[in-house]
């Protein structure tokens, strides 16, 4: 799929994502928001297989926008997505491996990533070539287990695991250089042995400079994409706010705002 | 040899003969494992002391159809990465094989962090989860081809101690989950017990014709209910008594509707965590699980 028809397709997903979280009043709309493009990248542009290659949304919380997309790529009907976290429905705030298309249950954060891990090191034992992505939050990176995980990665040489942070500077109840700083996250990620990029994640020129390469594989380290994002992107009305947080517009006022505005984008 | 040694050279010959076996190893050795590090290099991963990610990987291995095996001191692979082991292996129900070494009080004068005694009441709470607490070597030896066998995501329990006693050979089937090891005289008591406390109190129940069966699966089979409705009993484990065996028959009876008194010995719940020094026979005086105490509680009962 060209650039074009990819913003285009983030448009639309925008649309169902809010459908989604407004119909069921819940769901993380601004942490689905933030990632659009990235996984429209991954899942459109026609550069990875996810039937040889792994996508693992480690950050689950972005589970309705990976729902909209599977739903629109016909791993199941699209009228699923109506059910969301709702009565009946097939699937909830969260990730679940039941779903057609999900590689995992997460929820809890940095399990994603150990477990792609391991999908590449299995990878890697039987000589086989294809890429295990991850998508991450940056609040994610707080974990522990997630420099556990990065240690033994570079370590292990896995330079067919890709891990994209989500860095939207936000975490469930504020800021992260205000609560504790992240910073300087490149370079952390560089003295545990890893290629470092950081782009403009909403830029999908920016995506498909580095994500295009890479099959290429230039050296022997697994590579991080550090994706500066907004939080809540296309909607100005909730970016940015960590009030809207795992939270969907629920008064009349507040659907109606964010129905102008995603429509004004 | 001790149970460790026993399974992992066994662990070791199949793993030579099939590529898709991976150890994934938590800064833990072995006599045994120096061999497999040595020569099965592909298939011997080691992540540290790191064990949340021990599960981690492995289950991504799992999920790549290799045949995972994950191995540590038992607190830290268990409760330390209690969380991977509930998402990973309980919700996700990745069949790993999740090995931890040390239960109980085996790790004698290291102090309470490396004792572990409620892990089987942690474990067995997590849903499709099955525990195995391995009795002797010969279990230890024969039940790898049984667990290769099976895909479901466990946990074994693997003592640290050599155990001379075997009960255990090729023609047990693991499955079962119990074992009857001796039979109780006329009038006599029986005691269900587990792992080592078997080894513990073996003689002393030949001596005084008191039965003894062995439980070494959890969740327990139900079938043991028609084995001991009709006999008086003691449980004696080497773990807190909340939730662990003793908890377990008394659940079992009382799902039969069978209305019956049981004495449980173990440990109580706020003196497990322990400074005591000099060895495991010290440590059972003062949680009063020594013999001395078993014989005075069962004479009594």
């Amino acid at each position: 799929m060209k650039i074009d028809r990819m913003k285009e397709k983030s448009k639309e997903l925008r649309r169902a994502v809010l459908d989604m979280c407004i119909k069921a009043k819940t769901g993380h709309l601004t942490s689905s928001y933030s990632c659009i493009e990235i996984m429209v990248y991954l899942y459109y542009s026609g550069l990875f297989d996810f039937k040889t290659d792994t996508f693992i949304l480690s950050k689950a919380q972005a589970s309705p926008l990976l729902y909209a997309i599977l739903a629109d790529l016909g791993y199941f009907d699209k009228s699923f997505l109506d059910g969301f976290a709702q009565k009946g429905g097939m699937f909830g705030v969260h990730l679940q491996n039941t779903v057609p298309g999900v590689k995992i249950t997460a929820g809890s954060l940095g399990h994603g990533f150990g477990i792609a891990c391991g999908i590449a090191l299995g990878h890697k034992l039987d000589k086989e070539l294809p890429l295990t992505i991850v998508l991450m939050g940056d609040g994610e990176c707080y974990e522990g287990s997630v420099w556990e995980t990065a240690m033994f990665a570079s370590h292990n040489r896995l330079n067919n695991l890709v891990v994209i942070v989500d860095r939207n500077y936000q975490d469930a109840t504020s800021f992260t250089e205000d609560q504790l700083s992240l910073e300087p996250l490149d370079e952390k990620w560089k003295s545990f042995g890893w290629n470092v990029e950081k782009i403009d994640g909403h830029n999908f020129e920016d995506l498909d400079k580095s994500l295009n390469r890479l099959r290429r594989r230039k050296n022997t380290k697994p590579t991080v994409i550090i994706a500066e994002t907004i939080k809540g992107n296309g909607i100005d009305y909730i970016s940015c706010k960590p009030l809207w947080h795992a939270r969907a517009p629920v008064s009349v006022e507040d659907i109606n705002i964010c129905n102008i505005q995603l429509n004004e984008e | 040899m001790t149970q460790r040694d026993v399974f992992f050279n066994k662990l070791y010959d199949k793993a030579f003969l099939n590529r898709d076996i991976v150890l994934v190893s938590a800064d833990m050795g072995a006599p045994s494992l120096d061999k497999f590090r040595k020569n099965l290099q592909l298939q011997y991963i080691d992540t540290g002391i790191a064990e949340q990610n021990a599960i981690m990987v492995a289950s991504g291995m799992s999920m790549k159809d290799k045949i995972a095996f994950t191995y540590a001191i038992s607190p830290f692979i268990t409760i330390r990465a209690l969380e991977q082991i509930r998402v990973e292996m309980g919700m996700m129900k990745i069949p790993i094989n999740v090995i931890g070494v040390g239960t109980g009080y085996s790790y004698e004068d290291s102090g309470p962090t490396h004792h572990l005694v409620e892990d089987i009441s942690l474990l067995k709470s997590i849903p499709n989860i099955v525990v195995y607490n391995i009795t002797d070597n010969g279990m230890a030896f024969n039940i790898v081809d049984y667990f290769l066998n099976k895909k479901e995501p466990r946990y074994i329990r693997l003592e640290r101690q050599e155990l001379k006693q075997i009960f255990y050979d090729e023609n047990d089937d693991f499955s079962i989950g119990y074992k009857v090891l001796l039979k109780s005289g006329i009038g006599k008591k029986t005691i269900i017990s587990s792992g080592y406390m078997n080894h513990y109190i073996y003689d002393y129940c030949v001596e005084n014709e008191i039965g003894l069966i062995d439980v070494y699966k959890y969740p327990i089979n139900s079938d043991l209910f028609d084995v001991i409705k009709n006999e008086n009993i003691v449980t004696v484990e080497e773990h807190i008594i909340n939730g662990g065996l003793g908890s377990s028959i008394l659940e079992l009876l009382n799902d039969n509707n069978f209305n019956k008194n049981i004495q449980r010995i173990g440990i109580e719940r706020n003196k497990a965590f322990c400074y005591v020094y000099g060895g495991r026979e010290e440590i059972f005086k003062y949680q009063g699980i020594d013999l001395e105490t078993i014989n005075q509680i069962v004479e009594k009962y």
